[in-house]
């Protein structure tokens, strides 16, 4: 039944012992949200109930240092949307539409074949993108600095994202929010496809010839697919959630994990998700000068609640949504459409090389994120420490380590790694640049003209970001 | 220099390899630190106070020393963070200065190398038959 892996594919179900039997359990996604769900909810608690001071309390601590930098630099280069299999934000939503933390139920009324409760509506078809994700993160970033830094306001964000899940959950079938709406969900959409493993079929004339198509449309092993995408056909990461259901429900036993090389995939299909590539880049270096640099005044700009200065946030949020929205989109556009001119062939939209030529930010932008990310990590984590003996920062010492010092870890080798990171994000970048350009212009010194451009603000962006962090 | 929630001022010190670096510093609110990780270099900086109440993190067990002006050599070259070592409120983490030790070789080389691999992608797209990966 099984065809030979495509190029650079290792699967991981047939090398790896036990893992299929692993993953094939009912139980295995129950077993590993819960331990999860539990501290979720212990931080919600602390935000609420512990101390005011960010880092005196888990919840900034473990969410905004420590979970930000393993979910950036480790689990999506890694593992793509591993955190999706693992979140516990849609827990109680999903448990409303099955009723069944781990047992598959069948009948009607529900989707597909499964039997599943509420309305099960379907998502409207014009918010059947990512837009709603991307002004979601981008509004939330604009209030960057109360949410890293307050534990009640996280508190209050977090704690929102599982109400508006739990609604959203029983109003429309399956994982509505964590597709559509989810403002985490739209970036790790973006950089999935970097990452080093997906969930693909086998052999896809075993796909073509199945009539039951359970691994869509559900059936007694498994639930359909929650994702609102074909396991079948994926092509691409963006929207695969690894909740594992297609590998349990196909009756063709097709469906399996594959390790790959990083980057495989850049390409984007559509305006919102060229769109997140430029809200993240704009991010990362807005978050990068804010955060990260040295600058008071923009500091107190991005922090309004506590410096009173709200004229200046309201010249912060200007300028980091026309950023985000308007400048950089200008300046690929501009890249796109001199690099479309520079080759001189017909037969490539503006909008096929705006879109081929964006794909570059998503190696740059994860790249970048990582680079940002690296400091806040080894500068910061010694804060985990305190906080796992003094989760709420009320004086307690319950595991002996809550007076350890502060003490940054190596952070002499931060700048070393975040030029590394850069340059290996900037390789991915002008190689996305050029696969896209010499697919779609054919001919060698055309697509080199095409691809121009994008390269040389590709070059700048990660200069850019080098200047700020070690120049 | 000063320090207040949440920045130093001046925010970026420039200085020359080998120059011999004498900060007084003055805290405009609560208290504050001056890590310099770099030179070894943790300092306390007390509102209303002459004293910077300095230690080196290396020299575990040392008293604390009480210093009208923070005096060091600058040895080595490149961007240097100083932070906020004593919890100051909610953007603490983010307290920080710069450092910068000219010649600062590291910039050069890392910005340099990201125009190096534009000239060497663009090198090996022109002149191979399959181009990039």
């Amino acid at each position: 039944m099984n065809g030979p892996e495509p190029s650079g594919r290792i699967d991981l179900l047939q090398i790896v012992p036990g893992l299929k039997w692993l993953l094939t359990r009912r139980w295995f996604q129950f077993a590993v949200v819960l331990p999860n769900l539990a501290f979720f909810y212990l931080f919600l608690i602390a935000g609420a109930f512990g101390s005011p001071v960010g880092s005196r309390n888990i919840i900034i601590i473990f969410v905004w240092i420590l979970w930000w930098f393993l979910l950036i630099a480790v689990m999506v280069p890694l593992a793509s949307r591993i955190w999706c299999t693992v979140c516990p934000i849609p827990f109680f939503g999903e448990w409303y539409q099955r009723r069944a933390l781990v047992g598959v139920r069948v009948g009607k009324p529900g989707v597909g074949r499964n039997r599943m409760w509420g309305q099960n509506r379907r998502w409207p078809r014009a918010l059947s993108n990512i837009w709603l994700q991307n002004f979601g993160f981008l509004l939330l970033c604009t209030f960057s600095v109360p949410l890293l830094t307050r534990p009640i306001v996280s508190t209050i964000v977090l704690g929102g994202l599982v109400l508006l899940a739990t609604v959203l959950h029983v109003i429309y079938r399956q994982r509505a929010f964590c597709r559509y709406v989810c403002p985490i969900g739209g970036f790790l959409s973006l950089y999935s496809m970097c990452s080093m493993v997906e969930v693909r079929a086998r052999n896809l004339e075993t796909c073509d010839e199945c009539t039951d198509k359970s691994c869509l449309a559900g059936g007694e092993t498994g639930w359909g697919c929650p994702w609102y995408v074909n396991p079948s056909r994926l092509e691409r990461n963006n929207y695969c959630g690894l909740c594992m259901e297609c590998l349990k429900s196909c009756s063709h036993d097709n469906m399996t994990i594959r390790a790959r090389a990083f980057g495989s995939e850049t390409a984007l299909k559509g305006y919102d998700e060229a769109w997140k590539a430029f809200i993240m880049i704009g991010l990362a270096l807005a978050y990068s000068v804010a955060l990260l640099g040295p600058w008071g005044i923009v500091k107190d700009w991005a922090n309004p609640t506590e410096s009173g200065k709200w004229g200046g946030f309201a010249l912060y949020a200007v300028a980091l949504w026309t950023l985000t929205l308007a400048i950089v989109p200008a300046a690929f556009y501009a890249a796109a459409g001199l690099g479309r001119r520079l080759a001189g062939k017909a037969g490539v939209t503006m909008k096929e090389a705006f879109l081929g030529f964006s794909g570059v930010l998503v190696p740059l932008g994860l790249a970048a994120w990582i680079a940002f990310s690296i400091p806040l990590i080894l500068v910061n984590g010694s804060y985990v420490l305190n906080v796992i003996s003094d989760p709420l920062g009320r004086g307690w010492d319950l595991l002996g380590t809550a007076h350890t010092p502060w003490m940054p870890f190596h952070p002499e080798y931060a700048a070393i790694l975040q030029i590394a990171v850069l340059l290996a994000g900037l390789f991915y970048a002008l190689r996305s640049g050029w696969r896209f350009a010499s697919e779609r212009y054919g001919d060698r010194p055309a697509a080199v003209r095409a691809v121009a451009p994008a390269a040389i603000l590709s070059t700048a962006v990660a200069g850019g970001f080098l200047w700020l962090f070690v120049g | 220099m000063t320090a207040r929630q949440y920045a130093y001022d001046p925010p970026v010190l420039r200085v020359n390899l080998g120059d011999t670096v004498r900060l007084r510093i003055r805290s405009l609110d609560v208290t504050h630190g001056f890590f310099l990780e770099a030179f070894d270099i943790n300092a306390s900086i007390i509102p209303d106070s002459p004293y910077l109440e300095i230690s080196h993190p290396s020299r575990k067990g040392e008293p604390v020393e009480k210093v009208e002006e923070l005096v060091f050599v600058a040895d080595k070259t490149g961007k240097f963070r100083f932070r906020c070592s004593r919890v100051c409120g909610n953007m603490h983490p983010f307290m920080q200065g710069e450092l910068i030790v000219a010649p600062n070789r590291l910039a050069g080389a890392g910005i340099g190398a990201c125009f190096g691999l534009l000239a060497a992608a663009a090198f090996v797209a022109l002149r191979r038959d399959k181009g990039l990966p």
